[in-house]
């Protein structure tokens, strides 16, 4: 039988993701929190729809710090001679399996928090459609080129 | 064919380009683009009481010429060419344009005529590859001789998906004008047929609500209108049927597969051997009366293009065959897919116990709101007044049908295929190749978690095949057999930790 070594990704990228959750939260809510705030002065006083509107922003903040911890320990992946394995997912999970020699191309991508952190997220597409198969998000930037290496090293036919 | 100067080099034959015919063909469809593109500015025009100034003349001359120089300019840049066995197209005047189509990644060709390709006797070649959305080469005004020879020649290039001694051709189905009409009223077009009599309902309420209120208060007057739009909706279904699948008729040949269908504009399918990616057998309650399927061939060619498009996966199909009988149902599909034969008798392997539950809950909830909605607010509008009974009906009628549809889905593997069915009223079954397999996904959400089911999805490059819930040791025995190995073998699918590579520790998130 053919042993599954699963890998762990690197432990900043938990931390990557809470920066991006945080960001997320300030720059993308804060602004429909006020909205919400305004709006609910319509409907109680504006004491009172402060401390909701701060409590929501409450909400998703610690939402956006503490779920990476939980998806970072739901993220795992292996590379084996004949597969690559992805699997994910909190709430809804996710497991991917995608046939060496179907892997069409690998990309590397990286934002410019990632860039802060010397992260990269690989991109693994097959010919099966016009999104992406799999992505391993969080992989240090030489693991990651090696990984990339490393699928692309004897992808087959490919053949659709 | 207009003849270029340019000589052939090498292998390759000399530049060719569209007929002349094709500035008079592709007018038409490209006017049409432009008016389509700006149809805010046409509108102002004519609700303004336009066509008389100067200035709204001015616009309408723009539209017609601009469409004009864009069909003269495709004329006179369109050249291709077959190199070394490739097809070679340019087209463009500013931005010039080569693409060069490999016959072994052609997924289908299409002959398209439609009545004015007739009236000069030419057609319209589409050639569908893989890499892109759309069709990659589209030649829309060749001869039909000429088509057909570049369609052969591409099939015999070096690397493209045609055998030797290819040529001779059984016909495998034909569907008559009656079998055609069959597929429209089986297809049906009730629910727009209801949104569209809402929306004229809601017109006349607010223009015209005296003429309204004088046809409403006759009695039957709300259910005669419905009735009449719900048929409007069949005649549109069944005319646009037949104007589509008219004389459809499909062809086997060791070169591939052939349809052609349709009342105006024929057109003419060619699916190499080997490329069908996955097959969809539909089986509505009212074609089952019949004793007929529908059946949809997917290649990787269309199905990206509607997925850039946003129709989900595996909307779109290169070919379907609108009505086979039951009976001829197994004789046809393995004619399409060699494999099919081999998977017969089709003993289905059960979706999982508890799956049961949750088909039921979701069969209750779909038909309460469906009858529930329909029974508060459209009936009030029929004449009827409120019948909020009808959510209590749909209750009981969509656990029914959950109940039903739970014991409809099954799965098989075989050594060649992968099968699925699923639904009751509008049972589906998808059939695809392993060979064709580009990845495997196993999925579970909180629900299913508590009842123990998964689901897999089969991505092939055509669409995706999704089994029921079924269980987490048949779920393994799927993912194990089509992506390798099973993650879910040994220990729990998650406990929490991921367990780490031997002779390593495992990494802990950072706080």
């Amino acid at each position: 039988m053919m042993e599954t070594r699963w890998q762990a990704l690197d432990p900043r990228a938990a931390l990557l993701w809470r920066a991006q959750g945080v960001v997320r939260v300030l720059i993308g809510l804060t602004p429909i929190g006020i909205g919400l705030v305004v709006g609910m002065t319509f409907l109680w006083s504006l004491h009172t729809a402060l401390v909701v509107g701060a409590g929501l922003l409450g909400l998703a903040l610690v939402q956006a710090v503490t779920w990476p911890s939980f998806s970072w320990r739901a993220f795992r992946y292996a590379v084996r001679d004949d597969a690559l394995l992805v699997q994910q997912g909190v709430l809804f999970q996710h497991t991917v399996a995608i046939p060496r020699h179907r892997i069409q191309h690998a990309d590397l991508r990286q934002g410019p928090i990632d860039r802060a952190w010397g992260l990269t997220t690989l991109i693994v597409f097959t010919a099966a459609g016009v999104g992406l198969d799999a992505s391993i998000p969080g992989l240090d930037e030489e693991v990651a080129e090696k990984l990339r290496d490393l699928l692309l090293k004897d992808t087959g036919e490919g053949g659709i | 064919m207009a003849e270029t100067a340019t000589p052939p080099t090498g292998g390759a034959t000399g530049w060719r380009g569209l007929e002349p015919a094709s500035l008079l063909i592709n007018l038409l469809p490209d006017l049409w683009r432009t008016v389509r593109s700006g149809w805010p500015l046409l509108l102002a025009i004519v609700v303004g009481g336009g066509a008389r100034s100067a200035v709204d003349l001015g616009f309408l001359a723009l539209f017609l010429g601009l469409s004009l120089g864009r069909t003269i300019i495709h004329f006179l840049t369109l050249r291709f060419r077959l190199n070394n066995g490739k097809l070679e197209i340019q087209s463009g005047l500013l931005g010039r344009r080569n693409r060069v189509i490999e016959p072994a990644h052609i997924q289908n060709t299409e002959l398209v005529q439609n009545p004015f390709h007739r009236v000069f006797g030419l057609v319209e070649l589409r050639i569908e590859t893989a890499g892109e959305g759309g069709a990659e080469g589209l030649l829309s005004a060749l001869s039909v001789a000429d088509a057909t020879a570049l369609q052969n020649q591409l099939r015999r290039s070096p690397g493209a998906h045609a055998e030797a001694g290819a040529g001779h051709e059984d016909e495998i189905e034909h569907n008559g004008l009656v079998e055609v009409l069959g597929y429209g009223v089986s297809v049906g077009r009730a629910g727009a047929a209801l949104v569209v009599y809402g929306v004229a309902q809601e017109w006349a309420r607010q223009f015209q609500p005296t003429l309204l209120q004088s046809t409403m208060a006759r009695p039957g007057a709300g259910f005669v209108l419905l009735a009449v739009f719900v048929a409007l909706g069949y005649v549109y279904s069944v005319g646009s049927s037949v104007i589509r699948y008219y004389g459809f008729r499909l062809f086997r040949s060791t070169d591939g597969l052939r349809t052609e269908s349709g009342l105006f504009t024929r057109r003419r399918v060619q699916v190499p051997a080997g490329r069908v990616q996955l097959l969809r057998i539909n089986e509505t309650v009212l074609r089952r009366i019949m004793g007929y399927a529908t059946v949809q061939i997917e290649t990787a060619g269309s199905n990206t293009a509607a997925v850039q498009q946003g129709a989900p996966r595996g909307a779109a199909s290169e070919a379907m065959i609108p009505m086979v009988a039951q009976d001829l149902l197994p004789e046809t599909l393995d004619a399409v897919l060699p494999g099919y034969a081999q998977a017969a008798p089709l003993v289905w392997q059960p979706s999982a116990q508890l799956a049961l539950i949750s088909s039921i809950l979701r069969g209750g909830l779909r038909w309460t709101l469906l009858l529930g909605l329909f029974g508060h607010f459209i009936a009030p509008a029929l004449g009827f007044g409120r019948m909020d009974q009808l959510g209590g009906i749909g209750l009981l009628f969509g656990a029914w049908t959950g109940w039903r549809d739970w014991g409809t889905a099954g799965w098989k593997l075989t050594s060649a295929l992968v099968l699925v069915r699923r639904g009751f009223l509008s049972r589906e079954t998808a059939l695809v190749p392993r060979s064709k397999v580009q990845s495997v996904h196993l999925l579970q959400g909180p629900l299913q978690r508590r009842f123990g089911v998964w689901q897999v999805h089969v991505w092939v490059a055509g669409g995706t095949l999704v089994t029921p819930e079924i269980t987490e040791e048949d779920a393994r025995r799927i993912f194990g057999a089509l992506g390798g190995e099973s993650p879910l073998s040994g220990s729990p699918p998650r406990s929490g930790q991921p367990p780490s590579p031997p002779g390593t520790q495992p990494a802990q998130p950072s706080s």
